[in-house]
């Protein structure tokens, strides 16, 4: 991939038409030659990777989760570190695709499918650590109300509680919000499929699909009614997440502050995770007409906005302790700095504080490489920040006596390294066998860039015969 | 030669052309009449008089449903088996 | 181009969407259902004993008191099943060559326990004092069934959690006169003049099925009685007293 790239005003770049745009999303589905020797080493590496994890669940669940690094004071470690963060790196999927939506952002089109995919599999990635944390996952239905012979009910004050079902709603939505979009290009892929097994699959899946004016108005109907449900989502999802520490009395953790920080953070962790998918995944399928530099110049803009909010947080967070004049809070924010985590906090500030600010230029954003590497910090910043959030507390409360240290245990790695495995096995997956960017919304795009997708009322108007290379209908599927 | 006409099937270059045509055949009082397209065309399936009236009142049913079942949820130490 | 799907796939069609919207419900009916029938709770079933001992001859008939032979239950957690010698005690000297009574006389001889199947059986994750809740005046059948009437011991009630907390939430449905927890058992003896004479209709439910449920008065003794007993009701259902 080159460096540096133009910014371009234009959100689908080349000359194409409806038949070029579909044939070219189609095409890596459809042709499996399409697929380069990287997508192969990434999908072997996320595979192994993932036998990893299945390994360590299967000691984890021999022998309980005394393997991991959690014992007194520090119950949670790595497994609640994890979870947020995966759950965090969802986020811009859904802000993609629900506010962007609303908000009639053109430019959620080229990227919204695959931030979804993204948001699903990360949601089950974060699912993971919570459901393993409890060491009987196979009692994990308790969590939930059902009519049972224990006449035990959830804690319903419980902001674990709430967790669950933020969460298990969070996924939800985010399928059925998924797969709807999916529904006219998985009928795009049962006509174009000559493959006749390829194609029962494909049409079964996309359900009848005819791409009648009819369809198009029920599933715009229903597409925007599940936008409005996703968009409360994005907020309260990490909210409740932050509510997990902010509900608990212990220093660090008892902030009003978290859940928008937690939310803004989230957002900003997840365009990272967009970019650092986007930005090889582009260059090594050639979508570089369909993600253009100014997707990627926007989406680091949102980032840099968003990283921007999460540094005020740090600085309120310090301010705030010294300010409440209680000597726990004072202590607290001591510890971080110079206590035996220093090293996480200071690492947190260069990750999250000062290498955002690079994006201000204009260059840097324009510059993939560059983008990329500060992607990198941002993820490793995140997760830092939720180290420093756990660790610190629970190691650091009230009693002197019962302060310790956290180490984390091989296993504990072993599982980190074994969700980032699955992360990368069913993303590389998914763009093998579903179409990475919504087809049917480029070619709308494309068909609203030449000016005329404006005028929704019913007057009729004049033909311009001079609209070269975008008026070729796409035959087929009239 | 005089088999009947069960259908009339027309091929638009251009998403407009299917507006207008649209159009002019719900005015000349044609009802059975379906207009595909591979992505959303705004106004063809007003302008053949469909609404999706349906889709929202589903919806809003549907969610009225889950709001309700929501609330079977509160505890309730009093229930038996 | 044919098309790949015959007319008939819509009704597959619609039927997995029906199937999706009902199918969680439908799989939460069939998991409580199958949790709560007898299938699950082995209420009323039966189990293969050594020997076919039967409660109906020896307390409805012969007039035996339970604690003959569980003698244990007034003073100790557990009820007890009776040892060999508490049968022998009798069958020493009637139905001596009885070929049904053979394991119980093998027993004696070879010295070792008969092996009854246990019937009812709380968890063991449960602490459970059969005494205390005879002391608090709480009548066999509420918990076992109307065993009296039990021709081969089987599990009278389902031992769920929300049913152990029926009383402890709420005990004056059911605490009552300790000193009247057996005694009903003789008014009900069969082929007696007093044979379900002078029994209180409480005292008949009880007697009957072990259900009843208390009238404003029954209860306004119970309350009397919860008083009497200085039951705390507030830490009556708090975790620890089952699951110490």
């Amino acid at each position: 991939m080159s460096a540096r790239e133009k910014l371009n005003d234009d959100l689908i770049l080349g000359k194409h038409t409806f038949r070029t745009i579909n044939d070219k999303v189609n095409n890596v589905v459809l042709n499996q030659n399409s697929h380069t020797i990287p997508w192969a080493v990434c999908f072997m590496v996320g595979f192994m990777l993932l036998q990893l994890m299945g390994l360590v669940i299967l000691w984890l669940l021999y022998r309980g989760i005394g393997i991991w690094g959690v014992n007194n004071p520090s119950m949670w470690g790595w497994d609640i570190i994890n979870f947020v963060w995966w759950i965090g790196i969802g986020h811009a999927g859904t802000l993609i695709s629900a506010i962007l939506l609303l908000l009639k952002q053109s430019w959620r089109n080229s990227i919204n499918r695959f931030a979804e995919a993204m948001t699903l599999f990360a949601v089950a990635c974060a699912g993971l650590f919570p459901l393993l944390h409890t060491g009987r996952p196979y009692m994990a239905y308790w969590m939930f109300p059902y009519p049972n012979v224990l006449a035990m009910t959830p804690n319903f004050r419980s902001p674990l509680l709430w967790d669950v079902f933020a969460i298990s709603t969070y996924a939800t939505v985010s399928a059925v919000f998924w797969f709807l979009g999916l529904i006219p290009d998985l009928a795009s892929l049962r006509d174009k499929s000559k493959n006749p097994i390829f194609k029962g699959i494909f049409g079964a899946l996309a359900m009848g699909w005819r791409g009648a004016a009819s369809h198009w108005q029920r599933y715009e109907s229903a597409y925007i009614m599940l936008a409005g449900l996703s968009t409360p989502l994005v907020l309260s999802v990490h909210s409740i997440v932050s509510f997990d520490f902010a509900v608990a009395n212990l220093p660090g953790w008892h902030v009003t502050l978290f859940p928008p920080y937690f939310v803004a953070g989230a957002v900003y962790a997840g365009f990272a995770m967009v970019l650092t998918l986007a930005i090889p995944v582009r260059a090594w399928y050639n979508m570089k007409d369909f993600i253009t530099m100014r997707h990627i110049d926007w989406m680091a803009k949102v980032m840099l906005a968003t990283g921007l909010i999460v540094f005020y947080g740090y600085l309120c967070e310090g301010f705030f302790s010294w300010y409440s004049g209680n000597v726990f809070e004072i202590d607290m924010m001591r510890f971080r700095m110079f206590g035996p985590y220093g090293w996480a906090y200071w690492m947190l500030i260069l990750c999250n504080g000062i290498v955002p600010q690079f994006l201000w230029f204009p260059k840097i954003r324009t510059n993939l490489v560059a983008l990329f590497i500060i992607c990198q910090f941002v993820s490793l910043g995140m997760w830092l920040e939720r180290f420093v959030i756990i660790t610190v507390s629970l190691t650091r409360d009230f009693l002197p006596s019962s302060w310790g240290y956290f180490t984390p245990t091989i296993y504990d790695i072993g599982m980190f390294v074994g969700t980032v495995g699955q992360f990368t096995f069913l993303m590389f997956g998914f763009l093998r066998v579903l179409p990475m960017i919504n087809n049917f919304e480029m070619k709308e795009l494309l068909y609203r860039m030449t000016g005329r997708g404006h005028h929704h009322g019913h007057t009729a108007h004049a033909l311009e015969p001079d609209l070269a290379g975008h008026t070729a209908g796409d035959g087929e599927e009239h | 030669m005089s088999q009947p006409i069960y259908a009339i099937v027309a091929e638009f270059g251009d998403p407009d052309d299917l507006l207008v045509a649209a159009e002019k055949v719900y005015a000349e009082g044609y009802r059975k009449v379906e207009a595909y397209s591979p992505f959303p065309v705004h106004g063809v399936a007003e302008a053949l008089g469909n609404d999706c009236s349906k889709t929202r009142w589903t919806c809003f049913l549907s969610g009225v449903a889950g709001g309700l079942g929501g609330y079977q949820l509160a505890p309730d130490d009093t229930r038996s088996v | 181009m044919a098309q790949i799907f015959h007319p008939r796939a819509n009704i597959l069609a619609k039927f997995s969407l029906i199937l999706l919207a009902t199918g969680p419900l439908l799989l939460l009916l069939i998991g409580t259902g199958v949790s709560r029938a007898s299938y699950n709770t082995k209420v009323g079933m039966v189990a293969d004993q050594p020997v076919p001992f039967s409660h109906e001859h020896h307390v409805s008939e012969l007039g035996i008191d339970c604690r003959y032979c569980h003698s244990n239950v007034e003073n100790s957690a557990h009820a007890t099943v009776p040892p060999t010698e508490t049968c022998m005690s009798c069958h020493s000297q009637i139905w001596t060559n009885s070929p049904l009574l053979e394991p119980v006389r093998q027993s004696y001889k070879t010295n070792t326990p008969i092996k009854w199947a246990q019937v009812n059986k709380v968890p063991e994750f449960v602490y459970f004092n059969h005494s205390i809740h005879i002391k608090r005046g709480l009548n066999c059948n509420i918990c076992h069934g109307s065993v009296q009437q039990m021709q081969l011991a089987s599990k009278g009630k389902a031992f769920f959690m929300v049913w152990c907390l029926n009383c402890h939430r709420n005990p004056e449905k059911f605490v009552n006169d300790p000193d009247k927890v057996f005694s009903i058992y003789e008014k009900g003896l069969k082929g007696t003049d007093h044979e379900y004479a002078d029994l209180l209709p409480e005292e008949r439910d009880i007697l009957n099925s072990g259900e009843h449920t208390r009238t404003p008065e029954e209860l306004a003794k119970g309350e009397a009685w919860v008083k009497k007993f200085g039951i705390k009701k507030k830490q009556l259902a708090d975790c620890w007293i089952c699951h110490r």
